[in-house]
């Protein structure tokens, strides 16, 4: 058995004197080797089997929305208004989920809205709401609304939307991770204007992914509890159901990037929003294939989708 | 001693006039068939590093969690 001498970057030796050392740095999780120079760093993809999913992602989120724990860092999950007095009440995190004793003793035995979805990425791009009747529930008459027996958003399929406080601009590499539900056939999941993008059913067998006017066609059902992967890397989307590759689609523009404003619409198609539930939404912009099945066991771990 | 090896049919291997040290000892780690067979192990003494053949990646135990390498 091989073990890696291992070092902080403080204590690690010269690379001067040390040429050919092999070390694990702990401070960056890094294996470096001594050029006889330099310490040159073969950065970590992932960490397997980590309680906290973008901590375990070498690369950083551009943001990210979940009703679990995604990072050792986030303390508020959501913030929650009840019908009984319209009082407001942030509801953090219990065992790296939502905390739900928290918010069904906050709530009572009415109902409970989303006024806010905090950002967990440490960008601080929260998703917001605050419009009473637009906002999406979480606890309905006491009780806390499920989807696979963990907690959810549900969206009315009406006028239910969160505004993120600011655009998303995930370029033309990105990777996008959602878990939601819907068996309606044509509603958006997220969406922005100037310029426009969305992602939604398009069909019972079609999404799209719009962002220069393109779409993706599968074969199996786009309906139903769903953990959804979008890889974009320029001119090609592939997409992933509950694991397995979806659709491709290379058709699209090397130049026309994705953008998001908002979750559960497209403003200038309201007539069509999310009909469902929302668990959880993750953005990079990075294409994250190679970690792509690691990504999506962690989720299916939690949700037991598929 | 570094020996050069006598391939088959007597070929003999040279050394392209390359100065390699034949003082070092080459560092061998540990080849798994698949990453499932080590992936939930946690008895593995801290910073070990293997490799795994299905996923041609390296890890390394930290002593909480296996952190993985992807091959580029």
């Amino acid at each position: 058995m091989s073990t890696l001498d291992n070092y902080t970057s403080a204590t690690r030796p010269a690379a001067s004197s040390n040429s050919g050392l092999c070390i694990f740095n702990t401070d960056t999780k890094a294996i470096e080797v001594s050029d006889g120079s330099n310490w040159l760093d073969y950065t970590y993809d992932f960490i397997a089997l980590y309680p906290y999913l973008i901590d375990a992602v070498s690369s950083s989120s551009e943001s990210a929305y979940s009703l679990r724990q995604l990072s050792s860092s986030a303390t508020n999950c959501i913030r929650v208004r009840r019908s009984s007095d319209d009082t407001e009440q942030d509801i953090g995190f219990s065992s790296n989920a939502l905390d739900t004793s928290s918010l069904t003793n906050f709530v009572g035995a009415n109902d409970g809205f989303i006024t806010k979805w905090y950002d967990q990425s440490g960008n601080s791009v929260d998703a917001a709401q605050t419009t009473a009747a637009n906002q999406p529930k979480i606890v309905s008459s006491g009780s806390v609304i499920t989807e696979g027996g963990k907690p959810a958003i549900s969206f009315d399929g009406s006028d239910d939307y969160l505004a993120l406080s600011s655009t998303l601009s995930l370029s033309t590499l990105h990777s996008i991770f959602a878990v939601a539900q819907t068996n309606d056939p044509t509603a958006v999941l997220i969406g922005s204007t100037s310029p426009n993008s969305n992602f939604n059913t398009n069909s019972s067998t079609t999404y799209t992914y719009n962002a220069g006017s393109a779409w993706i066609t599968g074969s199996s059902s786009t309906l139903g509890h769903q953990a959804v992967s979008i890889i974009r890397n320029a001119g090609t989307v592939t997409i992933y159901k509950n694991g397995s590759s979806f659709a491709t689609n290379n058709a699209f523009s090397t130049t026309a990037a994705f953008t998001v404003k908002e979750i559960g619409r497209r403003a200038n198609i309201p007539s069509i929003p999310w009909d469902g539930t929302i668990q959880e939404l993750i953005f990079y912009t990075s294409d994250e294939t190679s970690i792509l099945t690691d990504i999506d066991t962690d989720i299916n771990n939690f949700y037991s989708i598929y | 001693m570094f020996v050069f090896p006598t391939f088959n049919l007597g070929v003999v291997g040279t050394t392209f006039g390359v100065g390699f040290d034949d003082s070092l000892t080459f560092p061998t780690i540990q080849v798994f068939n698949t990453e499932a067979e080590f992936i939930n192990a946690t008895n593995a003494p801290n910073y070990t590093i293997v490799h795994a053949k299905d996923t041609d990646r390296l890890y390394v135990w930290d002593g909480s969690y296996w952190i993985l390498y992807n091959q580029n």
